[in-house]
């Protein structure tokens, strides 16, 4: 008949160990000095020895240096640890003292603790877009994550796809984002960059439509002198216009031409306008912003002499 | 046979009567007399006139309106609004506007009116001077509303200056250039009983070609402009002083440029404007004076 003790022993070589729970609990371990150290908790649950009085466990970190040494009188462990790769071994404590043998090393990981956004702040983080960059740019933070030495910061659009995505070590992030509606989300990164839970933020990102910038239109005289303006090219960009007419010493402007868009590379005025001040503008739309301002070109159409010749000669 | 002729001058008479009732001229003299104005025709003529115009909008009272203001004016009215009003609206003018500019000028005579609307076109086509329309209208109305002299002779001037200087056989200038040009020169176009443009072109001749001045284009207008603006009499004081000054016969015999400055200061002493302006008949026999010493000098 095997001793009771070495089959409590022995069975302690094969015993389970296994991660019950990772709470993020915030823990200040109380040290001699006046710092807290913020630790995640740990719980451990190990397999239920008969005849074990008491347990006694080592935590070490991925580079071997023991970073705790405890004894626990049940089988769930709960401790602090720094993030990251940790390595424990085990063994059991009968009633008389006496020690077993360590258990084989197992190792886990210990990732940070969830980010705790602020409940109930749902306000939107707002931008306006930059007229010449034709993005938003909004800073984002979140509070410190308990062992997280990194933090992914990831942008979802409305269609939940990934449109940005960046490692920090700070608390915030700036981005330059489009015109449009976010989320986005932090992971903290601890030792041994283990990842944390991604935790989304309650508040939405909103970049607001903002004015296009005004293009520039170059007015140019064509081989026989007539005027030509030509036309700015950018992706993206459609280029609406208008024509309008005013009589001489008049200020009323009646509309004449619209073009809606504008697709050649350069405008030259119709033919056979009549004579009078005409004002050709430009500006420029695209999807989601407000136009640019326009540009405004004024320029006169003269009769020609046989033309006055024509209605002087008229009875 | 008293009674006899008696009947048959009184025949004739009527019947002499009767035939000269459609043509005065006939019976008088014609009527030459500006205060006597064709009203009827003036009026008949602007209201068609004013009728047909569609973009202008008027009504028949407007029409009748505004035919009344122009024959108001007297004869010739009609041909001067009409003349006006075309040439400003085909120049795209609004239209209000142009009625009002056409029936001022039709208030002023034949020569003030086609200086309105001939020195106009020359100002503002793009084949003459093609100066923007604010400048052209401006300039136009100072050149004829507002000018107190001759308004043919001044045209005239204007029109000959501007093509002499735009002239690619000419001068070739630009055109600012030679509306710069004809605007400094026609200031003084009343001093000259023909206007100046012969004097001009023939001063700007003299210096082109005079050996001893040796100006270039910019200059010799410049010294043309200074002389001609001291009356008909300075360029030929002018070209006598130099002669003189330059003549080594003479006991002076000044050197080129000496010569030229006091050829200057002697055509400057031509024009002396704190004396009266003489009757017509003075400044007419001024001018055949004036001729005769130009042959004199050729």
């Amino acid at each position: 008949m095997q001793n009771p003790k070495k089959k409590m022993i022995k069975s302690l070589n094969k015993f389970l160990l296994f991660l019950v729970t990772l709470t993020l609990t915030q823990v200040h371990a109380q040290s001699k000095g006046a710092d807290l150290k913020r630790l995640s908790s740990v719980e451990l649950q190990w397999e239920d020895t008969p005849g074990a009085f008491m347990y006694e466990v080592e935590i070490f970190n991925s580079k071997n240096k023991r970073l705790k040494k405890f004894v626990s009188k049940t089988s769930l462990f709960k401790f602090k640890s720094t993030s990251g790769k940790i390595k424990i071994r085990g063994r059991i404590l009968d009633a008389y003292g006496k020690k077993g043998l360590w258990s084989e090393i197992i190792e886990t990981t210990v990732p940070p603790e969830d980010i705790k956004f602020p409940q109930g702040d749902t306000k939107p983080i707002e931008a306006k877009a930059n007229n010449t960059t034709l993005k938003g740019n909004v800073k984002l933070d979140w509070p410190e994550g308990i062992q997280a030495k990194q933090y992914a910061v990831k942008v979802y659009d409305k269609d939940n796809k990934v449109v940005l995505e960046k490692t920090v070590s700070t608390l915030f992030v700036n981005f330059d984002l489009d015109i449009g509606t976010y989320q986005y989300s932090i992971t903290p990164i601890g030792n041994d960059f283990i990842l944390g839970k991604e935790i989304m933020s309650p508040r939405k990102i909103e970049i607001g439509s903002a004015q296009l910038p005004d293009e520039r239109f170059e007015v140019v005289r064509g081989p026989n002198n007539n005027i030509q303006i030509k036309m700015p090219k950018k992706p993206g960009l459609e280029i609406y216009g208008e024509l309008e007419y005013a009589h001489h010493m008049a200020e009323d402007w009646a509309p004449v031409l619209e073009y809606k868009p504008f697709t050649e590379a350069v405008w030259s005025p119709e033919t056979k306008l009549k004579p009078g001040r005409y004002r050709v503008g430009f500006w420029v739309r695209r999807t989601g912003w407000v136009d640019s301002g326009k540009f405004k070109h004024e320029f006169v159409i003269k009769p020609t002499e046989a033309e006055i010749a024509d209605t002087t000669s008229q009875p | 046979m008293n009674n006899m002729i008696g009947a048959l001058i009184a025949i004739l008479f009527t019947f002499g009567l009767s035939h000269a009732a459609p043509d005065d001229g006939l019976l008088y003299d014609k009527l030459t007399d500006p205060r006597f104005c064709d009203t009827a025709d003036e009026f008949k003529n602007t209201y068609q006139f004013l009728i047909k115009q569609n973009d202008l909008g008027f009504t028949e009272p407007q029409a009748v309106k505004g035919a009344l203001k122009v024959a108001k004016n007297c004869t010739g009215a009609y041909e001067r609004f009409s003349q006006v009003f075309r040439v400003l609206q085909k120049s795209g003018v609004d239209k209000k506007k142009t009625f009002e500019v056409a029936l001022e000028y039709s208030g002023f005579d034949n020569e003030r009116a086609k200086n309105f609307y001939v020195l106009f076109q020359k100002l503002f086509l793009e084949n003459y001077l093609d100066i923007d329309f604010s400048t052209a209208y401006r300039i136009s109305h100072e050149l004829s509303k507002d000018y107190k002299g001759d308004p043919a002779k001044l045209r005239d001037d204007f029109v000959k200056i501007v093509k002499y200087c735009t002239d690619e056989k000419e001068f070739s200038l630009g055109k600012q250039l030679c509306m710069d040009l004809a605007l400094r020169l026609t200031k003084y176009t009343e001093l000259y009983p023909n206007g100046l443009y012969d004097e001009f072109r023939k001063f700007m001749v003299y210096i082109q070609t005079n050996k001893h001045l040796g100006f270039n284009l910019r200059e010799a207008l410049n010294l043309s402009i200074r002389v001609l603006s001291k009356g008909p009499k300075a360029s030929r004081n002018f070209r006598q002083t130099i002669d003189f000054a330059l003549n080594k016969g003479e006991k002076l015999n000044l050197p080129e440029l000496q010569a030229f400055q006091l050829a200057l200061i002697i055509s400057d002493y031509s024009f002396d404007p704190t004396k009266k302006k003489p009757d017509e008949p003075a400044l007419a026999a001024d001018a055949k004076s004036e001729k005769k010493d130009d042959k004199k000098l050729k």
